[in-house]
């Protein structure tokens, strides 16, 4: 091969992958709500098991921490879309927020090991992870 | 009767070599995200790897070389280096995704943060393979493997629906993420068609003392092995779908 042929094949190889991994602010917003849904719904079963006594606390305290951290990082995304990207941002943030909020409430029931609380939290985490599944599947 | 017990252990080993981290996420993954669609990926590398491994095992029998020791006397080591390379590669990442599994699994354990786990855990992997002799790392280890029958079980009790299972039996392409389908397919064919695996099985062989009455321990032994592998593998994929997805629970991270 030509030593310019094989630098124009490069060059186009680096910008095919550089195009790849430079996603939308629309597509990431996209991203970040099947994550956050799926995280939630992670959540939702976590708590379910422990209410149900099958699921001990040190997976809990780890799932629920990986979880926060997760859920913290899709928030800012979708703040960082902006509104002006997407009408669902805004939804979309409350419905974060709001998992995040019984995450923490679902930390405070495994503190206290308080089995009806986590079930309680369960059935609100099952709603948030709804919501925000319905959210990314009307950018679909 | 030392035969059967041989093809019973030698089973029970290729269960342990063949469901290692790469094929539980795969199957995991495939089935939260597309049910059983990509089941037939989980025959068709079963098939594919009893194949390639009674072929490794009959030429240890035969030859009294490894897969590996036999490439290098045949074509000499400046042919062997790169595959050679190539595998020491593949191996690298798969203990490292290994090495990862059990720092997950400690976590989720203790609660002690992964990262704090990978060097107490590879210096253990360090010493097993220091002071452990091919027998236990064979045998032993392998033998903890056994643990992931949990999944078949986990399969049977969540009672699959039977007819779409066996409808993902064929290949078909989805509506929608197809991309996906097809990375998914490829990464099952490729976490099952592991090159450690046929080493490690050939070295067995060679260190067992195989010889020529030994091809029919070794047909039954990889046919039987891999497929009892495969039927956990479809247990992980059944278990998914049926509980993971219909919550939309993707598997995109070590943590879940």
């Amino acid at each position: 091969m030509h030593p310019s042929a094989a630098v124009r094949t490069l060059v186009l190889a680096a910008g095919m992958v550089l195009a790849a991994a430079c996603a939308s602010p629309r597509q990431r917003l996209q991203e970040s709500l099947d994550s956050a849904a799926s995280w939630a719904a992670t959540a939702e079963m976590a708590a379910a098991g422990y209410a149900g006594n099958s699921a001990p606390r040190p997976i809990l305290r780890t799932l629920v921490r990986t979880t926060r951290e997760a859920l913290a990082r899709e928030q800012e995304t979708t703040a960082a879309a902006g509104e002006a990207t997407d009408r669902r941002v805004g939804a979309a943030a409350q419905a974060i927020a709001s998992a995040l909020a019984d995450v923490d409430d679902l930390a405070a029931a495994v503190e206290g090991r308080d089995r009806g609380r986590a079930a309680a939290v369960a059935e609100r985490l099952r709603a948030r992870a709804d919501a925000l599944r319905a959210l990314a599947q009307a950018g679909r | 009767v030392k035969k059967v017990l041989q093809i019973a252990l030698g089973i029970v080993t290729s269960v342990g070599g063949f469901l290692e981290v790469g094929s539980i996420s795969t199957a995991a993954q495939a089935g939260a995200v597309f049910r059983f669609r990509l089941l037939w990926a989980v025959a068709l590398s079963s098939i594919l790897i009893m194949f390639l491994l009674e072929m490794s095992g009959r030429l240890a029998a035969v030859s009294r070389h490894t897969l590996a020791g036999a490439v290098r006397e045949r074509f000499g080591i400046h042919f062997q280096v790169v595959p050679l390379a190539a595998e020491v590669l593949v191996d690298m990442l798969v203990l490292g995704a290994e090495i990862g599994g059990v720092c997950i699994a400690l976590q989720l354990l203790t609660g002690v943060g992964y990262r704090w786990w990978a060097l107490p855990v590879a210096l253990a992997v360090w010493l097993l393979l220091w002071k452990g002799s091919f027998g236990v790392i064979e045998n032993g280890v392998a033998l903890l493997g056994l643990v992931t029958v949990c999944f078949v079980v986990g399969a049977w009790r969540v009672r699959p629906p039977l007819r779409e299972a066996a409808a993902g039996l064929l290949p078909g392409l989805p509506a929608d993420r197809s991309a996906q389908y097809g990375f998914l397919a490829v990464s099952i064919v490729g976490a099952t068609l592991s090159p450690y695996l046929l080493n490690f099985y050939a070295s067995g062989a060679v260190e067992d003392k195989w010889n020529r009455t030994y091809l029919g321990v070794n047909r039954v032994t990889a046919v039987l092995g891999m497929a009892f592998g495969g039927v956990i593998s479809a247990g992980v994929l059944a278990l998914s779908a049926v509980i993971l997805n219909p919550r939309g629970v993707q598997v995109d991270d070590y943590g879940r």
